[in-house]
Parts: structure tokens; sequence; C-alpha cells
């Protein structure tokens, strides 16, 4: 009895890596075209759950104040000023964001949110919250609701939010 | 024909192996990415889910404790805590006891919700005024704050550092309130962004935006709207109204305009101005022209809006003299119900001008007091001030108030406060 040779024949080795190429092109297209998908999809989805994040903070904010002191009922505003839970002062506005309205060709806000405590203003505070607005505008619904509408751009599409926040620390005189 | 190598160790096999390994780390990396993006989604839903049931746990409680009389409340002897209890797809845990006030009737409420991962904690102080005849004032929310969600729910009988806290947030509340008071009061006489940051004694970052959009007056009103408001007090169910739009209601800004507003009718044509020259200065951001660009551009962006001011101001006038025939309008309608025995349509008519006529008061107002003029003369309004309107007059402001309410339910986005 001859002992059996454990090599590979040519043929063998020729099928398996065929199936190996197969597989790796198989391979590398899935994952170029999930990377491609991803990176596309990325940007604009970080931005919205930034934005998302950003805005739940200034609902947050507005939510635990006592009452919107500006814009005027009825009226709408590129900011807002509130009354805040501690008789302090919110201020949320927007300025130009030069760097972002190059890249897009329009013009770009960012809104930055100022905290500031009347009998002590050196100690306020300002924090860039939203970039990347193409309009944000704050209505007063009622002196204790405020409307925001923002519209966010970002890849030549405009991705828009609208809702509206109650100050939960208002004081409603009610008795007729 | 045998292809064979000296040292024969199943290389093949292991090769393949290393590939599907990889292949295998591929679709991880991949998978993941994918997983992070529906997590980062999943965990937005789930904080909003939280803070939905934390409110419906606030309004379960404060049902609750109007259900029976102040001396009957279940937690009269000791603080009440419920922890882990299923309600929708969370749970939450609650604390409530009362605040020891020698003449209020204070309640604190403590929620805790968990919905989907996400946790919220919120804190409420709640008078009680059970002896209210108005259903919405018989509890009123003292403080409303939001605490780290890390944050433990105080033991029966021990220490509650939370209510040191809310006492701490009401402490500075009240020592704060005088100063802010004193800009609230001054506030008419800051017309512009850049004059609120200066009584604040903040800098702006610049360049600031600083643009008042009016509202928008285009939309038709439809008047049958202010019946059905009332059409809940008329057993047979008014009549429509009809009667004319009088238009937006004007911008709180100072007229002025130039004559560059006038090179660009709309801001479409300044943006597609800035867009071109911004494209042959080769959209350089280092670039000479670019700031420059950015200047013009605001200059044009500023200028149309003091022409959009100075448009609504022109229609101010018109508006108030077109509000005024509603309000003409609507009188007669009630008196000539009045004569011909129309009960239903003479009260609709009635409510309807009580709630124009405030409203038309409060634009007017707001309007004088931004541009610092004395209010409108009463007298404009003295047709009306006949013995159904005058005790309205005294409770003027809830009146506004519960309109508002209103119209922002009506209307849907508040677009609707832009009419009269």
């Amino acid at each position: 009895v001859t002992k059996r040779s454990k090599a590979f024949t040519l043929v063998e080795i020729v099928i398996a890596g065929a199936i190996l190429i197969i597989i790796i092109g198989l391979a590398t297209g899935l994952l170029l075209s999930a990377r491609g998908s991803t990176q596309a999809i990325m940007p604009a989805f970080d931005l919205q759950t930034g934005t998302r994040k950003a805005l739940l903070e200034v609902l947050q904010a507005v939510q635990e104040s006592i009452d919107v002191l500006r814009p005027p009922m009825g009226c709408t505003l590129s900011y807002f000023v509130v009354r805040g839970k501690a008789n302090q002062i919110l201020l949320a506005y927007q300025a130009q964001d030069s760097a972002a309205s190059l890249k897009a060709g329009i013009p770009l806000y960012v809104l930055y949110l100022v905290e500031c405590d009347l009998d002590a203003p050196d100690q306020a505070t300002q924090r860039r919250l939203i970039g990347n607005i193409k309009r944000l505008s704050f209505t007063t619904i009622t002196p204790g609701v405020l409307q925001v509408h923002l519209d966010l751009f970002e890849e030549g599409r405009t991705y828009s939010l609208l809702t509206s926040v109650r100050c939960r620390n208002l004081h409603v005189e009610t008795s007729l | 024909m045998r292809f064979s190598t000296a040292a024969r160790g199943g290389n093949a096999l292991v090769i393949v192996l290393g590939l599907v390994l990889l292949l295998a780390a591929e679709m991880c990396i991949v998978t993941t990415q994918s997983s992070g993006s529906s997590r980062q989604t999943m965990r937005s839903r789930a904080h909003l889910a939280a803070l939905r049931l934390g409110d419906s746990v606030f309004s379960t409680t404060v049902a609750r404790i109007l259900s029976k009389p102040w001396s009957e409340r279940w937690f009269l002897n000791a603080a009440v805590v419920e922890t882990d209890v299923p309600l929708n797809e969370g749970t939450y845990s609650s604390f409530v006891e009362t605040v020891p006030h020698p003449s209020r009737k204070m309640v604190e409420l403590y929620v805790k919700s968990l919905a989907d991962g996400a946790t919220v904690f919120m804190v409420w102080r709640v008078e009680v005024v059970d002896d209210s005849l108005e259903m919405r004032a018989q509890t009123r929310v003292e403080v409303f704050t939001h605490m780290p969600a890390s944050t433990g729910l105080p033991a029966p009988g021990g220490a509650n550092p939370i209510r040191a806290e809310v006492d701490r947030l009401i402490a500075a509340r009240a020592s704060h309130e005088p100063s802010l008071d004193r800009f609230v009061s001054d506030l008419p006489g800051l017309p512009k962004l850049p004059d609120v940051a200066r009584r604040l004694g903040i800098t702006l970052q610049t360049p600031a935006l600083d643009r008042s959009s009016p509202l928008d007056g285009s939309t038709p009103v439809e008047h049958a709207t202010y019946l059905d408001l009332v059409r809940s007090g008329i057993p047979s169910g008014p009549p429509p109204v009809s009667a004319p739009s009088p238009g937006p209601s004007p911008g709180v800004f100072p007229p002025e305009a130039t004559a560059l507003a006038a090179q660009f009718p709309n801001p479409q044509d300044i943006q597609r101005a800035f867009t071109a020259a911004l494209g042959a200065s080769g959209m350089d951001p280092n670039g000479p022209d670019a700031a420059r660009y950015y200047d013009q551009l605001d200059i044009a962006l500023k200028e149309k809006e003091k022409a959009d001011q100075a448009d609504y101001t022109a229609a101010f006038d018109d508006s108030v003299s077109r509000a005024l025939k509603v309000l003409d309008e609507l009188a007669d309608g009630a008196d000539n119900a009045e004569k011909a025995g129309d009960t239903a349509t003479m009260e609709a008519c009635r409510k309807a001008l009580e709630l124009a006529k405030d409203y038309l008061a409060a634009v007017t107002d707001a309007y004088a007091r931004s541009r610092g003029v004395p209010p409108p003369d009463p007298a404009t309004f003295a047709p009306y001030q006949d013995a159904t309107l005058q005790p309205i007059e005294a409770h003027y402001d809830t009146l506004l108030l519960g309109y508002a309410n209103w119209w922002s339910q009506q209307s849907g986005l508040g677009q609707g406060a832009a009419h009269l």
C-alpha cells in the first residue's frame, strides 16, 4: 500500500484561491459600500443628534423658567429672553458662523445661551449650543409658552424642527 | 499531476479560516457603526418617553390629591414613597410629602421615571388651593426643576436634601427678584438685542443676528373661530359671522428705510447677490473679498429688515382701521340680532366683540410701548364700553391669557396671533 500524499492538488489550490478571491471581493465591496453610506449619512446624523440634544437643553431651560420676557406675546424674534427659575436671566441669541457660511455659500448662524444673574453680571456664562442654523425663530404664544422653529442646513439639505415649550414655573392668576 | 510541498500543514485551510475571521471582523465594524446611529436615536426617544411618563405621574398625583379633602390626603402623616411602579412601557419611583407651612397647603412631589434606559428626575413643589372655584387654579406650581438622574429619592422620615435645594432655589428667586423686576421695567426701552445685552452687561459674539420676523398676515382669517370659543355656552350653536381680516399685526421696532434696501426688493435678491459675489471671490475663506462681502450682506439684510419694519409700520394704521371696522360689524351684528330676537347670535356677536376688542387693545398697547409713545386713547374704544363690557375690563389680563391659550390651540402654530 502506497502511503497517500497529504499535499493539495493544484486544482484544489486554484479552486480554493478562486473562492477566496470571490469572497474577499464581495466582502470588500460590501465594506466599501457600507463605509460610503455611513460617511454620507453620519455628518447629517451627527448634526441632527447633536442639535436635538442641544435643543433639549434649551427647551429644558425654558421649561424650568418662570415666564418669557421677549419676544412680546404674539411676536417672533431671532432671540429670546426668559426669567429663569431663580429669577436670573436666560438670553438665547444667534451670531453668524463665518466658516460654516463660507462652506455652505449661504449665511448660517450659531445659537448661544447666556445665563446671567443680574446681581452678579460679571459671572454670566455664555455657551455655544447649536450650529449650522439656517433659520431659528422664537414666537411667544402666551406669556408662558414659547414656540421654537429651527431650520438646520447640512450638505445642501434643510432639516426643520418645530416645537413649543411651556414655562412650568409660570404664576398664572386665573381667579375670576 | 500532483502538487506537493515539503511541509504539508494544511495552509490553505488556515488561510481560509483567517480570511473568514477577517470578514467577520469587518462585518462587526459595520454593524457597530450602524447600531451606534440607532442607539443615538433610541436614546433621544427614550428621554422623551421618560419625560412624558414623569408628567403622567405628576398629573395623576395632583388629580389624586384633589379627589379628596386635604385632611384626608394619603401622605398626611408621613412622606409616601413608591418605587419601581410600572406605567405604560416604563417604571417610575415617586416621593410625596407635605411641606409644613403656616397658612398654605404645600406638597413636595418628586418623580423619577425610567423608560427604555433613560432616566429623568423631576421635582415639583405645588400649592393646593382646593377651595378655588376655578379648576385650573386649584394647584399652583411653586417650583419645577429637573435634578440629575443619579439623584436618589429621600427616605421617608429621613433627611431630605432635595427639599433644602428647593428652599434654596426659592430664596435665590426672592433675592434676585428686585433686580430682575428693574430689568423687566427697562425692557420696553430696549428695542434691539445689543441694547438688551448692554443692559445685562454681557458681550455678544459678533456679528450677532438681530432680525425680527414680523408675523405673516397673508393667512385668511376665519371669524367663525371666535364663535367656536363661545359655542359651548350657547345651546343652539351660533351662526357664522362674516367679517374682513384686519391684516397683520405690526412689527415692534421703529421704522427706518434707506436707499440700499430699495435695491433689493426681497431677501432672495440679496441672497443671490451675495452668493454670486462669493462665487466671484473664489469661495476662499482667506480671500480678501470674503469678509467684505459678508459685511455687505449684513448691511443689506439689516436695511431690508428696516424696510420691512417700515412697511409694517405703514400697514399698522391700516390694520387698526380695519380692526375697528370688524368691531363695528360685530357690534352691528349684535344689535341687529337683538332687534330680531335672535338671542344666540346676539350673545355670540357680543362675546366675539369682547375678545376682538381685547386683542386690539393689547396689540396697540404693545406697539405703543415698543415705540416709546403713550398707549392709545381709551376713548378709541368708547363706543364699546357698554354695561356688558365693563366687568370684562376688570379682568383684562385673565381674559387675554385665556384667549391667547385658546388661540394657540386653535391655530396650532400660533400664526393666528398675527390676526384679529
